[in-house]
């Protein structure tokens, strides 16, 4: 199924491929008579036009820096703009009736809703503003009810909103919003397997294993939701399962006092350490196999990490400091020869 | 697929206000659990109602405790303001289903917190030992300045320590929020059962968190209360002005889920 980042995708083929086809004019490797080249030029060019009709693509690399400054524009737009919301309520609303406030309340959360998902723009920009704005209201709704019936703080606020956010992300094309929706669905999970595990709902980052399942679901979970309109969802959902995985094993790896695990602290930091670089390395080799770039480059830049904090902990206060950062120089070249081996090994095959 | 996402979303949101609606209804409906009178002393002004960015008002509640008092201490109004009740000791915290396992283990220090049901007490036995105790405290410190016997410590030191104590007892009984927390536990039932009396106690949901401290070289359990849930009471429209009043008495009503809303408040001379 065609979409806009399909549509660019091939617009991007188009241009390197009359780069280089110019290229092997000049080495007079493959020359075209003129009817052949303007028959493909024209068939390029109708293409383009088409794509650009539907789906608004950048046509030339000019274009696509001006649509990335737009999509900064809509980013920072979105924030003001729901920050405004935020703060046009809470200047008011002291002036209401409760009555009037729940109305107020609702009716600006249905009302963005709708207006963000039936706002006709197939550049995207507007929509996602809209969208970020929908999302904000409806978590002030919340919010707000919490504050003016003084409801006790409860986790299950954070699963209607993973749940809007996840909607909305999925009708306007929002990736900002699918993180929105994966990291209330984390902390949401969280929570609960805190609670299960006797904490409080909101000390669950006291225990950071309990990001680990929900984690590894995200990080899964493209491979039973995954939608070709939606292709450039997965990336979001390995990324940031990934660093639900990670971020709590390096915590561990430092902090053994925050395991459930009643061992002593550090053999549960000595063998969140090892667990590090052994899981990162799997996951490494896992992206490469898999072709998921931002899988490979999460799970390298960790192993980094791990490494340069284990590093840390032997050398640090045992050598002078111009010999410590010279042999972190050191095992990055290092890093650098085996990883570019690694490159070639895998080139070599593919080629065969 | 588009069109059944949108339809999920507008039945996200209308669901959400009718769950949340409906325990707010839930929690008002029939009588409530306790409705207690608290005055400025127990409700004081939250900083949400004093930003010129925020319209809504809000009240504080103000709540002490009786701490535990070394032998020979006098009396520390501050450590009333203290988060460590002298009952929450290491038998109670057991009840309330604090392991004492990693107690003697120096090594290990836990931070765990309990969601607990907390008894609040306007103006009972805990006040009056509070009274009490300032008095003690002013009728020791009158005697410590009237006697020549003890010439360790400067006449006008005595002096001022006097009159110190002499403020705080004022403060004690004029100005000093009269609201204890007095008692912990996992059932609402069992508790109101112990406290019956609905004008005087309230229960309310808190957070209960464990502490060490060494008693003759042991490590002993003890827990402080690290929060009170709805702490902050919003105060409808209709009654925000009348807190605007330097004296007031606001009938805070507690529903069967032990969260408040505000029912009256009546301004005074």
């Amino acid at each position: 199924m065609l979409t806009r980042d399909t549509a660019q995708q091939r617009v991007e083929e188009i241009h390197q491929f009359r780069r280089e086809l110019g290229r092997l004019d000049e080495a007079g490797v493959l020359v075209l008579s003129a009817e052949q080249q303007s028959t493909v030029r024209g068939y390029h060019d109708d293409l383009m036009a088409e794509y650009t009709a539907r789906f608004d693509v950048d046509r030339n690399s000019q274009a696509s820096q001006l649509s990335l400054g737009m999509r900064v524009a809509s980013f920072l737009g979105a924030l003001a703009l729901a920050a405004g919301v935020f703060f046009l309520f809470y200047q008011f609303w002291g002036l209401f009736s409760v009555s009037a406030q729940v109305g107020i309340l609702l009716t600006s959360a249905l009302l963005s809703f709708g207006f963000a998902v039936w706002l006709p723009d197939p550049t995207g920009y507007f929509s996602k503003l809209a969208a970020l704005v929908a999302f904000v209201c409806f978590v002030l709704n919340v919010v707000m009810l919490g504050q003016i019936f003084n409801l006790t703080p409860s986790d299950k606020a954070l699963l209607p909103w993973a749940a809007l956010a996840l909607v909305l992300a999925y009708t306007c094309k929002a990736r900002l919003l699918l993180v929105a929706g994966i990291l209330c669905l984390m902390a949401f999970i969280a929570a609960r397997v805190g609670t299960w595990g006797g904490l409080y709902w909101l000390d669950f980052g006291q225990r950071p294993e309990n990001f680990f399942p929900v984690a590894l679901a995200i990080c899964f979970a493209p491979y039973l939701i995954s939608r070709p309109q939606f292709a450039d969802f997965d990336p979001m959902y390995r990324i940031f399962g990934l660093l639900g995985l990670f971020l709590p094993m390096l915590v561990l790896a430092h902090w053994g006092y925050g395991s459930y695990l009643s061992f002593d602290p550090d053999v549960i930091e000595g063998s969140y350490q090892v667990a590090g670089f052994v899981v990162t390395a799997l996951f490494t080799w896992l992206g490469i196999r898999q072709q998921q770039r931002e899988v490979v480059n999460t799970a390298i830049t960790f192993f980094v990490i791990f490494l340069y904090t284990k590093l840390f902990d032997w050398w640090w206060e045992v050598m002078p400091k111009y010999l410590f950062f010279m042999l972190l120089g050191l095992i990055a070249l290092l890093l650098l020869f085996i990883l570019k081996n690694a490159r070639q090994r895998l080139s070599g095959a593919h080629h065969a | 697929m588009r069109n059944r996402l949108i339809g999920i979303g507008f039945a996200i949101v209308l669901l959400t206000n009718v769950l949340v609606l409906g325990n707010v209804f839930y929690n008002r409906s029939g009588s409530p659990d306790s409705q207690l009178a608290l005055s400025e002393r127990e409700l004081t002004k939250s900083w949400r109602g004093q930003s010129k960015e925020n319209s809504g008002v809000a009240l504080m509640l103000h709540w002490r405790v009786i701490p535990r008092i070394e032998h020979g201490a006098s009396y520390n109004r501050y450590a009333m303001d203290s988060r460590s009740p002298a009952w929450l000791d290491q038998q109670k915290m057991q009840t309330l289903g604090f392991s004492t396992a990693h107690n003697q283990d120096e090594t290990r220090y836990s931070s765990v917190e309990k969601e607990v049901i907390l008894v609040l007490e306007l103006n009972g036995a805990a006040y009056q030992q509070a009274v009490s105790a300032a008095q003690k405290n002013v009728m020791r410190l009158t005697d410590a300045a009237n006697s020549e016997h003890d010439k360790t410590t400067d006449a006008r030191a005595k002096q001022e320590q006097l009159k110190n104590a002499q403020q705080e007892l004022a403060e004690e009984q004029s100005r000093a929020s009269r609201l204890f927390v007095i008692d912990a536990g996992l059932d609402a039932t069992a508790l109101r059962a112990r406290y019956p009396d609905r004008q005087r106690y309230a229960l309310m949901r808190g957070l209960i968190q464990e502490s060490r401290q060494y008693l003759e070289n042991k490590p002993q359990l003890f827990g402080y209360i690290s929060q009170v849930h709805n702490r902050e009471i919003h105060i409808p429209q209709e009654f925000a002005s009348v807190t605007t009043a330097p004296h007031y008495t606001a009938q805070v009503a507690f529903g069967s889920k032990l969260e408040p809303w505000v029912v009256g408040v009546t301004a005074h001379p």
